[in-house]
This record gives C-alpha cells, structure tokens and sequence, in this order.
C-alpha cells in the first residue's frame, strides 16, 4: 500500500485551477522530489496534503485512509520559511510541537534531548530562538518536524540556509528516515539534491503534473544519442549506425543515428582494438531536464 | 499570554493601584489625626414677619438671625455666613423668599434648601401641631420597598443599588474583556502568521481547533485575571475607609444574578473571541486588524452607551430586541437582571447566543481555512463573501 496517494487534486482560485488533477503516489521507505518553478501549484499542492486546505476535487489517502484531523499525527511538516516562536527556547518549542503532535511534554522532551544531540544543538537548548543562527534555528525546525516519529515527511526546501557540515548532516538524517521506512515527500530547487536523494520525481507545473517517475526511469527517457568515447587517442575506424564523429586528442564524440544502440557503437570499437579508457552515453542533469520542461511550458 | 508583560502588568497593577490608594488614604489620616471638625455653614436671614425665631439649629445649616439686610450683607462680604435670605412682610401670602450669595449657581445647594425649608415649617407650625406631626411634615416618608413575583411571594430580585452595579460591573468587566483579549488574539495571530508559526500550526490541528483552543485558552486567561481582581477586592475591602468599605461590603449580589451574568459573560466572550479571530484571520498586520475590528467594538458598546434607558425601561420593545440579538445580548441581559426579566428572554437570548457562537466558530473556521495563509493581502469583502460560498 502507498503511503501517500494524491489522486486527481483539483484547486481553483476565483477562475484559475492552480492544481489541475495532480495525481502521484509515494511509497513508504521512498523518496519523492516535488519539484516545479516558482508558482506552479508545489505549495498549494503541499497545503493540500496537509489538509491545511481542502481540494475542491480529487483527494488525498494517507496509509490507505482518506486525509483528515485524525491522520495530522501521521505527518510531520517542515515549512519552506522557519515557523518558531522568537521569544520561546530551543526546548519549550520542541515540547510544544510535540504536544502538539499527541505526545506528553515529558516524552516530547526526552525525545527533543537526544534530537538536540544528534543535530548538535545540546548546549543551546535554553536559548530562545531569535538568540540562534539562521542554520540552527533551521536544525530546530527539522528536529520539530521527525520529534513525533511520523510516517510521511513533508520537508520543503529543508537545505536553506545550512552550511555544507549541516546539509551533510540533514541529508543523513532525511536518508536515515527513509531506512525506517518512512514516506519523504522532499520540495526543493536544488536538482542535484533531489538526485542524490529522491527514488522517484514528480514535476508540476502552471498546476499540472508534467513529468513523474523514477529517477532511473526520467533519465533513460531524457538520455540523448550523443556517446563520448575516451580511449589511448587511437581514432576509431569506420562505424557503422552513427550519423556523425569527432575526434580531438584522445575524446571522441559520437552521434548515434536512429535505431543504434550504445552496445552496437561498443561492439565494433572492442573490434576495432580500441583501447577504450571510457564510454558514457550522455545524459541530461535533472536541472537540464527541468529546464527543457520549464523552458517549453514557459 | 500568561507570560505576556502586559497581561501581567494588568492583571497586577489594578489591585495594586487600590491598595496603593488605600495605604495613602491611611497614612494621609493617620499624620493629619483625628478627622476635622465637620464646619456647619451659617445662613443669615432677615424676619420682617416676625414669627421665625425657632428651629435655627438644623442638621445642614446654622441660621443667623439679622435686624436688617444692610447688617446681613456686611456679613456675607466679610465671610461670617455663606448667604442670606429675606423673609419679607407678605411672605405668608405669597411664599417668596429674597436670598443673596456672592457665587453664581445653577440653583441654590440640596443643604442650604433643605435647612432654610425645615426652618420654615418648624416657625410656621410651631404653635399649631405638635413637634412630632412638625418632623412628619418635613419628613412625610420613607419608602420600604419589596418587589413580588408573579405568585405573590417576595422576588429574588430586588433591584437597588447592588443590582446596579452588578450589572455595571459585569457589562465593564466584559467590555474591557472584548477589548483587551481581542487586542492580545489580533495581536498573537497576525504574529503567528508573520513568523509562519501558522503554517505548522494547522499542519497539526484543523481551523476549527486552532481557533477554539485560542478563544478558550485567551477567555481562560481573562477569567484568571477577573477572579484576582475579585479576590484582591474581598482582601483589599476590609482595609478600605469605612464610607467606601461599607458601601461595597453593604452591596448583596444574589447568586442567581451572579451565575447567570457568568453564563453571560462567557458566552458574550466567546461569541466576540471567535469573530475576532475571524478578523485576525483577514487582517494582514495588527494595526490594520484593530481597525477592522472596530465595527465589532462598536456593536458590542452600543448597551453601554443605552445602559439608562435600558435600566430605566425593563421591557420596551428595543430592550427585547437588544436581549435577543446575539452581539447585544449579553451586555443588554446583564443590565436588565437585576431589574427583573421574563425567563423566556433569558433562555431564547441563551438558545440564540449559543446558535451564533456554534455558526460564526464555523464560518471563522471557513475564513481561517481560505485567508489565514494569505500573507500581505487584506482579500476584499467580495473575496470573503465569495470563499464562504465556496466552503
């Protein structure tokens, strides 16, 4: 059973559908990037998962169960802007979200201690938060988010703000997540963090799912027909199936023509004697593919 | 809230006010001993009918008789009496007084009339009745007064001055209550909504929880802050100059009224709580929130401001009116119980304010869901007409 099914989602605004039948699953113990430019429905999109608005159409199953208040505890959420009380401490603010989430104070307060550690944040949990760095206050946040145990994260753009340590340390919490078997729902711009991270990807955009898959899968279908060959700088003889070749120094750079296979170009190179030191077929980056489909729905 | 500076500084500083006022009351008499000798001020007259010689001693004043108005007037100039009136010779005839002061006045005070009248009819009746039918006739009555209920047996209410006040008590103590708890969920929300604390906040309870649990938790403090000021009240009251002491510590408040100006109270609480929340839903900063919740402020302060002609009037039409529509129900009852109404207002005023609290805690909840995460926009009334539609 997916633990999240998102399933013909309809939202309009006055005359406008800001989510126009958006449909994607999540698999618990996976990863899915939602990713999209800048107002294409992703936060509408998340609001709705959260059962923050309701859709006008469609709905929303978590853990096979239509969403509602009683599936909130299920969920833990990270907003794109910190959410957190200046005035309150690192440990006050914790205890009350977690109360929040069904847990006692005293259980959300043993748990918020050996959260606290893991992020490093132990020696200012009697800090208020407006006495903290835009990074730590962003580790709380986090630690708010995973302190009631929940099945789905919804994490949107959990990475802002964070020095390279603490982005090392959030992607191993959020990959450690995903070994408990919890459903990640990860919102985020930075493309090569969804490819290091995501199983699979779903693009919305002007309100429409534009592309969903694996990340293997959205590859394979984006791959090109170029291969960049490298070899001891012994150009390769005649090939057959390749509509163009060239060759500088010890990189070749071939086009394959239609119906030719990468195996094909290989098999008469390994003939040929080349001394192949290495054969790439090119793909496009996830940005690249983001923005061909930003760039043609534009 | 509780932690708030201001709800504190409130919460604390009426009571400290009072016992402040009354310990410089106390020191003030203490260093100035014994209490003065109250001064009994002194009219002169003039007799120029020859039969007011008696009765110059009266509780208010002390008259002087003169030979001559030249002598009366000197008198007055030098300060030796506050006036002096004239009693010329037809004055059995035509009952006019001549009186003489150096202030300008709307009329003459309560005090000099009420002794220069008592003067009149001890001289006028002095060989005519006796002393006792004299006194009668100065002072023909004293009203004992007991109010009965539709059996005949004596009410529950008695009006009076502790009904009165009761009743203005609780009507302030609501207001105030709208005001400042309005103020501090304005305030708290659009905070809430600047920080984006809001955001995570409905990502784990519903619009109708968030604002339930506000309105409850704020009405929670209020209650904390009236019970202190009630208990400072009943501590602060023995140590009170014995005037206002007595007169507080006179006052019976039957618990009828008290209960149900309670229920009142909650309920009117409740009712402006949760329209405020609306507002604070709306509003985009809290200035721009007060502003928009003035209509309320106002709707709620319209008994206030009719508080005499709805004490004075128990059941005109428009007081009916008043008790049954929600907003102006419960400072409107409060004010009409000491003064007695019909059970049906009170229980179709409950069913009403009651039916309005569950609806706009339903419509606010609409409000929240469409507004609460629209941030720097203030949506047009046409918007709200139109979400509400919607939901």
């Amino acid at each position: 059973m997916p633990a999240v099914e998102v399933i013909d989602v309809v939202k309009t605004y006055g005359d406008k559908n800001v989510v126009d039948k958006v449909s994607f699953n999540v698999e618990q113990g996976q990863i899915l990037g939602l990713i999209g430019p800048n107002g294409a429905g992703k936060t509408t999109t998340i609001r709705m998962l959260m059962d923050i608005i309701k859709p006008d159409a469609g709905e929303v199953r978590i853990l096979g169960q239509t969403f509602g208040e009683d599936a909130k505890d299920l969920v833990g959420y990270l907003p794109e802007e910190r959410g957190l009380y200046k005035r309150m401490t690192v440990m006050d603010t914790l205890v009350y979200f977690g109360t929040l989430k069904g847990m006692t104070p005293a259980e959300a307060a043993a748990r918020a201690e050996k959260w606290l550690r893991r992020v490093n944040l132990s020696a200012h949990q009697r800090k208020k938060m407006e006495e903290l760095s835009h990074g730590m206050a962003q580790l709380v946040q986090l630690v708010s988010t995973v302190l009631h145990d929940p099945r789905l994260l919804i994490l949107d753009e959990p990475f802002n703000g964070l020095d390279p340590v603490n982005m090392q340390l959030v992607k191993e919490i959020i990959a450690n997540q995903r070994g408990e078997g919890k459903a990640i729902i990860l919102s985020t711009h930075r493309m090569n963090e969804v490819e290091e991270l995501c199983d699979s990807v779903f693009m919305i955009d002007k309100g429409e799912g534009v592309l969903q898959g694996s990340l293997a899968d959205i590859k394979r279908r984006f791959r090109g027909n170029t291969l960049v060959i490298e070899s001891d700088g012994t150009p390769p003889g005649n090939l057959e199936g390749v509509s163009s070749v060239k060759h500088a120094g010890a990189r070749t750079e071939v086009v394959m023509a239609e119906g030719t296979t990468p195996q094909r170009v290989l098999e008469q190179l390994v003939k040929q004697r080349v001394a192949v030191t290495r054969f790439e077929v090119v793909t496009p980056s996830l940005n690249d593919i983001f923005i061909r489909i930003a760039g043609e729905n534009y | 809230m509780l932690k708030r500076t201001s709800y504190i500084l409130t919460t604390i500083l009426l009571p400290l006010v009072a016992l402040l006022a009354i310990v410089i009351y106390n020191l003030v008499q203490s260093i100035s001993g014994a209490p003065t000798e109250v001064k009994i001020p002194k009219i002169g007259y003039v007799d120029q009918v020859g039969i007011f010689s008696a009765a110059t001693n009266q509780p208010g004043a002390e008259l002087i008789p003169y030979e001559s108005a030249d002598a009366a007037k000197a008198d007055l100039i030098n300060d030796t009496i506050k006036e002096y009136f004239i009693i010329p010779v037809d004055y059995v005839a035509s009952g006019v007084l001549e009186r003489f002061s150096l202030k300008t006045e709307l009329e003459p005070g309560q005090g000099s009339s009420t002794a220069i009248e008592d003067f009149l009819i001890a001289n006028l009746l002095k060989n005519a009745v006796s002393p006792d039918i004299t006194a009668r006739v100065q002072a023909p009555y004293t009203l004992n007064n007991t109010v009965l209920d539709e059996s005949g047996n004596v009410a529950e209410g008695q009006g009076g001055f502790g009904a009165y006040i009761l009743s203005y008590l609780f009507s302030l103590l609501l207001l105030m209550s709208i005001f400042t708890a309005s103020g501090f969920l304005l305030q708290g929300l659009v905070e809430e909504k600047e920080n984006r604390v809001m955001e995570v906040l409905l990502s784990s309870v519903s619009s109708r929880q968030l604002i339930a649990g506000k309105v409850l938790g704020l009405g929670a403090a209020g209650l904390v802050q009236i019970v202190i000021w009630l208990v400072s009240y009943k501590l602060l009251l023995p140590f009170a100059s014995s005037s206002i002491g007595g007169l507080f510590s006179s006052l019976v408040f039957p618990p009828s009224i008290v209960i149900l100006s309670l229920i009142y109270f909650i309920l009117g609480y409740l009712l402006y709580g949760i329209l405020m929340a609306g507002v604070g839903a709306i509003a985009p900063s809290a200035q721009t929130g007060q502003q928009m919740s003035t209509i309320f402020s106002l709707v709620a302060a319209i008994p206030f401001m009719l508080m005499v002609f709805i004490i004075e009037n128990g059941d005109h039409a428009l007081n009916i009116v008043l008790s049954l529509f929600p907003p102006t129900a419960p400072l409107t009852v409060m004010m009409r119980l000491g003064q007695g109404i019909p059970v049906w207002e009170i229980i179709a005023s409950i069913a009403l304010l009651v039916l309005a609290i569950l609806g706009s805690l339903a419509l606010a909840a609409r409000i929240f869901r469409t507004f609460l995460l629209m941030y720097g926009k203030t949506p047009s009334f046409k918007d709200i007409v139109r979400s509400l539609r919607q939901a």
